[in-house]
C-alpha cells in the first residue's frame, strides 16, 4: 500500500506538469489543447536525438529540448493557432487535433515507430524500509517538483504571469490595462512546450520512447486539468495528484489495464458532480 | 497637480458594428483640464463613443487625436501608453485577481519603464483618492460590492497617471450616497490635472462636477452646452423629459412619442 502511495505521487508529479501547461493554456488561449499528448512525444523524442544522436548528456539535452519544444510551441501558435483564432474555441481544439496527427506522424517519419530508450546509466534503486524508489523516479520527483515551483513562482510574482492570469480573467480588460495578448500568448506556448518537454523526457527515462508514449497519457491529463477546475493551473497540480493516487491505488483492487479507465471514471464524476471542479468556489464571471 | 492633461479631438469618425454605423460623423473637441460629460437617450452611442475613443473600436471613418497625435491607428493597448485611461461600463475589474493585484496591472503595463518606486507612489496617490479600499488589498475584487468595484476600477485606470480618463457611466447601479462619492472622484481627479470625458445617465449629478455637456442622439452631436445651461434648454428637457416638444409643441401625439423614445 505504501509503495503505491509512494508510486501515486510520482506519477501525479509527472501528470501535473502538462496538467498545467493544459490549464494555463485553457486560461490564456481559452481552448483545449489536444495536441497535449503529441507534444509530449516531441519533447522526448527531441531529447533522445540530441542524447543518442549528439551524444550530449540527458543533463544538457533536457534545456535544450525544453527550448526547442517552446520554440515548435510558438511556431505552431503563429503559423496555425493565430490564423484561425476568431473561429471560436471548438475550430481550435479541432486544429490542435490535427496538429497532434501532423506532430506524432513527423517524429515517425524520422524515428519510425520502433521503441526505442535514451542513453542512460542503469543504477540499483533505493531501498528504504521497505519502499522502492529508482533514480528515475527521484528525478521525476526533483524535477517536477523544481518546475512546479517555478511555475507558481512565474505566474503569482511576475509581471508576465500577472498578464496570463489578467487575460485569462477578462482578455478585453487585459488589453484595455495595456497588455499585449500576442507576446503574452507566446509566453504562455514557451511556458507550455517546456513543462510538456520535461514531462516527455521523464516519461521516457521512466521507461520507453515511442510515437504514442504521449497520447497514454492524454486521458490522465485532462482529468487532472478538469479536477482541478480548468484554467486554474494551481488546481490542475492538486488534480493531478489525485490522479495519480487514483491509477496507483486502483492496481491494488484491479489489474493495471484498468489505469486510463479510473481516470475516465475520475473525470466523468467529477463532471456530473462538481463542474467547475474540485477545488472550492465557481469562478466569478459576467 | 498631478496628472497632465491634454486635449481629445474626435474628426468626423464613423464606427459601428458589422456594416452597421451606430455613430455617424461625429466632431467633438474636449478642452484639456475640463470635465465633459456625453448624455444622450439609451442606443444613441454613448458607449460606442467611448469604445472608439479607447480603441477597442475601430472607426471606420475619421480620426482620433490626442494632444497633436493621431491614435486613429492605435491598439487599445497602445492608447493606453498614449495616455488614455478608460473604464468600461462593465466587466471593468479582473474579478479573479486580488485588489493589489488589479492596481498593480493597472499600472505596469502601461508605464512599462517605470521603478517599483514609481508604483508605489502611484498606489499612494490612488488610494488616497479610494481609502475604502486600502484594508481591501489581498481579497478578491469580485468579493467588491458595485460601489467599491467601480471606485477599483476607476483606481486601476488612474494608477498610470493618465492625461485623459474615459468613463463609461461611472455611476451606473450605485446606490445615491455612492453616486456622489464616485462623481466627487471624479472631480478630484479632474482638479489633480486630468482632463476627463464621461458617459452618465445621472445627469443631476453629472452635472454638478461637469463643464461642457455633450448631446447625443441617434449617433449624431445634437448640439454642445455648457453644463450650467444643459438641463434647463428646452431641446435637453424635452428629450430626456418628454414635457414639451418645441419643434411640434401643438401636436399632443407627436410630443408623446418623442418622450417614449427618449425614455
Amino acid at each position: 500500500m505504501a509503495q503505491a502511495l509512494l508510486n501515486g505521487v510520482i506519477s501525479g508529479l509527472l501528470i501535473a506538469l502538462p496538467a498545467i501547461a493544459l490549464s494555463l493554456g485553457y486560461g490564456v488561449l481559452n481552448f483545449a489543447n489536444f495536441s497535449i499528448g503529441a507534444m509530449i512525444t516531441c519533447g522526448a523524442y527531441l531529447a533522445y536525438w540530441i542524447n543518442t544522436s549528439l551524444g550530449a548528456p540527458m543533463l544538457l539535452a533536457a534545456p535544450f529540448a525544453a527550448i526547442g519544444l517552446a520554440a515548435i510551441a510558438i511556431a505552431i501558435q503563429h503559423g496555425v493557432y493565430r490564423k484561425i483564432e476568431d473561429g471560436g474555441h471548438v475550430t481550435m481544439l479541432v486544429a490542435s487535433m490535427g496538429v497532434a496527427f501532423v506532430l506524432e506522424n513527423a517524429v515517425r517519419l524520422v524515428y519510425g515507430a520502433d521503441v526505442r530508450m535514451l542513453d542512460v546509466p542503469v543504477a540499483r534503486p533505493i531501498s528504504w524500509n521497505g519502499l522502492r524508489l529508482n533514480h528515475e523516479q527521484l528525478l521525476i520527483v526533483v524535477t517536477a517538483s523544481l518546475a512546479l515551483g517555478a511555475v507558481n513562482l512565474l505566474l503569482k510574482c511576475t509581471q508576465i504571469g500577472r498578464a496570463m492570469r489578467a487575460i485569462a480573467d477578462d482578455p478585453e480588460l487585459a488589453e484595455v490595462r495595456g497588455i499585449s495578448r500576442r507576446r503574452t500568448i507566446d509566453a504562455t506556448w514557451a511556458v507550455s512546450g517546456s513543462l510538456t518537454a520535461m514531462a516527455g523526457m521523464l516519461i521516457a527515462l521512466d521507461g520507453v520512447v515511442e510515437p504514442l508514449m504521449g497520447w497514454n497519457y492524454l486521458v490522465s491529463i485532462f482529468a487532472a486539468a478538469v479536477l482541478g477546475g480548468i484554467g486554474k493551473p494551481l488546481g490542475a497540480f492538486a488534480g493531478a495528484l489525485i490522479i495519480g493516487l487514483a491509477e496507483e491505488t486502483s492496481a491494488l483492487l484491479v489489474s493495471t489495464t484498468y489505469r486510463q479507465g479510473i481516470s475516465f471514471v475520475a473525470l466523468i464524476l467529477v463532471l456530473l458532480l462538481r463542474p467547475q471542479g474540485l477545488f472550492g468556489k465557481a469562478r466569478i464571471r459576467g | 497637480m498631478i496628472f497632465s492633461a491634454e486635449r481629445l479631438l474626435m474628426v468626423d469618425v464613423s464606427a459601428g458594428y458589422g456594416a452597421l454605423d451606430i455613430i455617424r460623423s461625429i466632431a467633438l473637441r474636449m478642452e484639456r483640464g475640463r470635465i465633459t460629460t456625453i448624455a444622450g437617450p439609451n442606443g444613441a452611442g454613448k458607449s460606442t463613443v467611448m469604445k472608439t475613443l479607447a480603441g477597442s473600436l475601430r472607426p471606420r471613418q475619421g480620426r482620433v487625436i490626442v494632444g497633436n497625435r493621431d491614435v486613429t491607428s492605435l491598439s487599445p493597448p497602445e492608447r493606453a501608453r498614449a495616455g488614455l485611461g478608460y473604464v468600461p461600463q462593465e466587466r471593468n475589474v479582473f474579478k479573479n485577481l486580488t485588489i493589489d493585484d488589479n492596481l498593480r496591472i493597472g499600472f505596469e503595463f502601461v508605464r512599462p519603464k517605470a521603478t517599483p518606486r514609481d508604483f508605489i507612489v502611484a498606489r499612494c496617490r490612488v488610494l488616497e483618492l479610494f481609502p475604502d479600499l486600502t484594508p481591501r488589498m489581498k481579497e478578491t475584487a469580485g468579493t467588491l460590492s458595485g460601489g467599491q468595484r467601480q471606485m477599483l476600477a476607476m483606481a486601476c485606470a488612474l494608477m498610470p497617471g493618465p492625461q485623459i480618463l474615459l468613463l463609461d457611466e461611472p455611476s451606473a447601479g450605485l446606490s445615491p450616497p455612492y453616486v456622489r462619492r464616485m462623481l466627487d472622484a471624479v472631480q478630484a481627479v479632474n482638479q489633480a490635472g486630468a482632463t476627463v470625458v464621461m458617459v452618465e445617465q445621472n445627469l443631476v449629478e453629472a452635472m454638478r462636477v461637469s463643464n461642457d455637456a455633450v448631446l447625443l442622439v441617434a449617433g449624431r452631436v445634437e448640439g454642445v452646452w455648457s453644463a450650467r445651461s444643459f438641463l434647463s434648454d428646452r431641446n435637453v428637457r424635452s428629450l430626456f423629459l418628454g414635457d414639451t416638444n418645441p419643434d411640434v409643441s401643438m401636436r399632443r401625439e407627436g410630443a408623446s412619442r418623442d418622450g417614449a423614445s427618449a425614455a
